[in-house]
Order: C-alpha cells, then sequence, then structure tokens
C-alpha cells in the first residue's frame, strides 16, 4: 500500500499524467512492441506447426505402410535385379577419378579406331538413385572415322550397353570422314559397392 | 466511408454508454452559430470558446451549452438553467436548407447546411403552411460522446494495446497447447507403429531404394534413346528402296538426320514405311540442294 503511494506520487508518474506528449510517445513504443511480439508469436507458432507437420506426415507413411502388402517373392527379385545391374558399373572414389577413368575406357575402346583422334572432357554430373551415388561423366571424342569402323563404333553404345550412353553425334562419311561424338559415360561411387 | 465509420464509433458508443444523456425538452434557448475565425489555433480554441460564451450571452444569471464543429462553434443561451442537453443539440441532423421543426413543446425554424444547424428560431405552429417535421433524437448531431472523448486519450490506447497483447497470449499458449497435444500423439502413435511393423519397414525401404535405383538407371541410359538401333531401324528400310549412301549423319536430341545420294529412291513409300516403324516418329523427307540428294529426318520414341 505504502509502496504504492510512493509510486503514485513518484516525479515518473506525476510527468507522465502531465505530459500528454510522452503518453503519445509511449504508446508508440507500445504499439511498436505489441506488434513486433504479435510478429514473434505467429512465427513461432508456424515454426511449430511445421514440426507438428512432419511428425504427422511420419505417422501418415507408417500408417501406410502397415496397410502395404509385402511380398517377399518381389522383395528378392527385385533386390537380385539390382544387385545384377550394380555389377556392371566400375566403381570410383570421386569423381575426378570417375573422369579420369572415362577418358581411359573411352581412348581404350575407340580410341584406336580414330585417325587424328582428340578427347576433351566436357564434365561430370552427381546423380543419386535409391540412395546410391553415381557419376556421369560427359567427353566430347572428335577425329576421323572410316566407314566401315562406323558399325563398330556404333555398337559400343546400343541398348545393352548400359553404362553408356550418346548424346549427340555428327559424322561425315562422304566429304572429310570427320566424326564428332558427345557420349556419357557413368560409374558407382566406391564406397556404396 | 466517414459516414460510416462515424455510425459505428456511434454504434460501439452506444454499446459501452448505453445510458442516454439526459434531454431538455422544456427551457427555451437561444441559438448562436459562430465559425472560426482563420487565424485561430487549434489550442486557443477552448479559450476562444469561452470567451465567446461570456460575451454572446444576454444573461447574467443564465445557463449555456455549447458544442464545438469542425466549423465553429454551436452556443446554446437560455435564461434559467438547462437540465440536461437542449433538444435541438440532441436532434438527428436534417436535409440542407430550412425546416420546420416540431420539439415537444416549442416550434423551430432551423436552416441546415452540411450537417450543421446554422440558424434556429421559434416559431409559431401556426404560421406554418408547409407538412413540419417532428423532431427525431436517433443521433444527436451536436453531442459530445463519451467515445469521442475517449479516443482522444493515449491512456486508453495504451490499455487497448495491453488487451491485444494480452489476447495474442492467450492465442500462443493455446496455439503451442494444441500443437504440442497433437505431435506428442502423433509421435507416440509413431512409434508404437514403428515397433509394431520392425523389419518390415527396413524391407520396405530397402525396396523402395532398389526400385528407384533400377529405375533411375534406366532413365538415365534411355534419355537420349538409342543411335546404333534408330540408324538400324532406318537403314533397314532404305536398303530396301536400293543403292543409297549417307553423306552425313547427325544424332541430336533424339533425332536422326541423314543426308543420302540415292537415284531410284521412292519418296513416299519410304516415308510411309518408315511411318509404319512404332519406334519412329515425325518422319519427315525433303530434297537436298545437289541432285538426288535428300535429307530425311527421324525421332526416336
Amino acid at each position: 500500500m505504502n509502496f504504492l503511494d510512493t509510486l503514485k506520487n513518484s516525479q515518473l508518474v506525476t510527468e507522465y499524467k502531465k505530459n500528454k506528449r510522452l503518453q503519445w510517445m509511449i504508446l508508440g513504443i507500445a504499439v511498436i512492441i505489441v506488434v513486433s511480439a504479435i510478429k514473434r508469436i505467429a512465427d513461432d507458432l508456424s515454426e511449430y506447426k511445421e514440426e507438428a507437420k512432419s511428425q504427422l506426415e511420419l505417422l501418415s507413411r507408417l500408417n501406410q505402410s502397415a496397410k502395404e502388402n509385402f511380398d517377399m517373392q518381389t522383395f528378392e527379385d527385385i533386390a537380385k535385379q539390382a544387385e545384377q545391374k550394380m555389377l556392371e558399373f566400375s566403381s570410383v572414389a570421386s569423381a575426378s577419378v570417375a573422369e579420369a577413368q572415362g577418358l581411359e575406357d573411352v581412348d581404350e575402346k575407340i580410341g584406336g579406331l580414330l585417325k587424328r583422334k582428340r578427347l576433351n572432357l566436357i564434365g561430370s554430373d552427381e546423380l543419386r538413385f535409391g540412395g546410391r551415388t553415381f557419376w556421369s561423366v560427359r567427353i566430347e571424342i572428335s577425329g576421323q572415322l572410316v566407314e566401315s569402323d562406323f558399325i563398330q563404333i556404333a555398337s559400343f553404345f546400343d541398348n545393352t550397353q548400359l553404362t553408356t550412353r550418346i548424346a549427340s553425334m555428327q559424322y561425315s562419311p562422304k566429304t572429310s570422314n570427320s566424326i564428332s561424338l558427345v557420349v556419357d559415360l557413368i560409374f558407382k561411387r566406391a564406397s556404396d559397392a | 466511408m466517414q459516414v460510416y465509420f462515424d455510425q459505428s464509433l456511434a454504434f460501439v458508443d452506444q454499446l459501452i454508454w448505453p445510458s442516454k444523456q439526459q434531454r431538455d425538452e422544456k427551457s427555451s434557448s437561444f441559438y448562436v452559430f459562430k465559425v472560426y475565425p482563420k487565424s485561430l489555433k487549434t489550442k486557443e480554441i477552448k479559450q476562444w470558446a469561452d470567451l465567446q460564451v461570456s460575451t454572446l450571452s444576454p444573461f447574467s444569471q443564465g445557463d449555456h451549452y455549447y458544442y464545438l464543429s469542425k466549423k465553429g462553434l454551436h452556443l446554446w443561451v437560455t435564461a434559467s438553467k438547462f437540465i440536461g442537453i437542449p433538444e435541438t443539440a440532441y436532434q438527428s441532423a436534417l436535409e440542407d436548407g430550412e425546416h420546420l421543426v416540431i420539439g415537444k413543446q416549442d416550434t423551430y425554424r432551423q436552416v441546415w447546411k452540411d450537417g450543421s444547424m446554422q440558424s434556429c428560431s421559434p416559431a409559431l405552429k401556426e404560421t406554418v403552411n408547409h407538412q413540419p417535421l417532428t423532431i427525431s433524437f436517433n443521433q444527436p448531431w451536436a453531442v459530445t460522446r463519451n467515445i469521442d472523448k475517449k479516443l482522444k486519450q493515449p491512456n486508453v490506447w495504451l490499455g487497448l494495446c495491453c488487451f491485444a497483447l494480452l489476447c495474442s497470449l492467450v492465442w500462443w499458449v493455446t496455439g503451442y497447447a494444441t500443437i504440442a497435444l497433437q505431435e506428442n500423439n502423433a509421435e507416440q502413435k509413431a512409434s508404437q507403429l514403428a515397433e509394431s511393423l520392425g523389419e518390415k519397414l527396413d524391407l520396405q525401404n530397402t525396396l523402395r531404394n532398389n526400385t528407384q535405383l533400377l529405375s533411375g538407371l534406366n532413365n538415365w541410359h534411355q534419355e537420349f534413346e538409342f543411335l546404333p538401333e534408330t540408324f538400324a531401324l532406318i537403314a533397314e528400310k532404305l536398303n530396301q528402296q536400293g543403292k543409297w549412301r549417307a553423306n552425313s549423319l547427325i544424332w541430336q536430341n533424339k533425332t536422326m538426320e541423314i543426308e543420302l545420294l540415292s537415284k531410284d529412291l521412292d519418296i513416299t513409300s519410304l516415308v510411309s514405311e518408315l511411318e509404319t516403324i512404332s519406334a519412329l516418329q515425325r518422319v519427315s523427307i525433303r530434297p537436298h540442294d545437289a541432285n538426288d540428294t535428300w535429307i530425311l529426318e527421324a525421332q526416336a520414341k
């Protein structure tokens, strides 16, 4: 009680009561504080809501899994297929090793068929499929190719060759025999093997 | 806009202070309207009004009531004592022009302009030759509402601020509580489910990964289709037409473009033959600059 009285009579309160401009100023500050507090609260709640949402999503995924029938036979088939497919790819330790390996492979496979051959590394991309990492290396090959060897080169890139693909090609068998070939090679990361 | 705002203020005022102020319907009074002088500052209005009251009132023992509008001072003076607010101050505003208004006791001749009374003098009922209006008190025009007074006080606004803060705090707490409850619930259910699913979950994950792996690798491999296969399909059909040789081959965007030289080429049958191949689409052929050379284009599906 005594404290309240002292507070009421204190210089600060009397000054506040007397000075209208001070009151408006304090109101201004209060408005800023309240607005920022509301903003803060809204942000906080929405953040928390996101968290809860991910939890709910997890739950619905689990529910989905629980409902799904699981066929052991399919599982084994697919696992076997994947395992066999993985055997096709040579494993490398890093992207730069993949690039070097790619150049070497291309040179070894078709380098011998080309005259005035030039290999040009365009770059590599990291790819992730089903939790495994791969590198796709793009190489440009140019040179001169005798027409009769075209079939042989093509056979390195038909659809039984799982680790290579042709992105584009230009070949003029009549005028100069010059060929320019852009190919991609894919490698798996060694630690995944 | 202004009107709606004013009406809603009046509504809030009625809501908070429902008791009506007393109306004086008996005292007869003089009414004076005086426009603010141009040089008058906002701060000095009150002082100026007080001065006007003392100079304009003819009664030394009389009473007065005044209202300060945006345009000027509206003053009612009476010889005795007002009991409440004069009825012509309490009445609703009228349309512009001259009106005859019948009050509870007196009759007035009033001139109105832009919602404020310009003049008001007593009139005799009998002298009226057109239909007089009966006074109505729906929206007092010259009464300072409680809410107007309150809205000018910073402390009231401060109170509103605190109220808003309080509301948002309540919102925060309830929001937090509901979300926490939901999350907790979901978490419990999820862990129960995960436990009951056990190994199945891992197997499903592996299956999903393997499927993704296979389809990913397949898509990578097939992204640009296959040049050798496409070329073989086209070459086979060309061979049926007779002798030919390719001047140039271009493979790009799954499309094979062959510049070919052939003397005995039936382009119509060639194109229709090529179109029967299901792996090809958009087959086209056009003559090249040189004699007997053609440009054949086909896209792999």
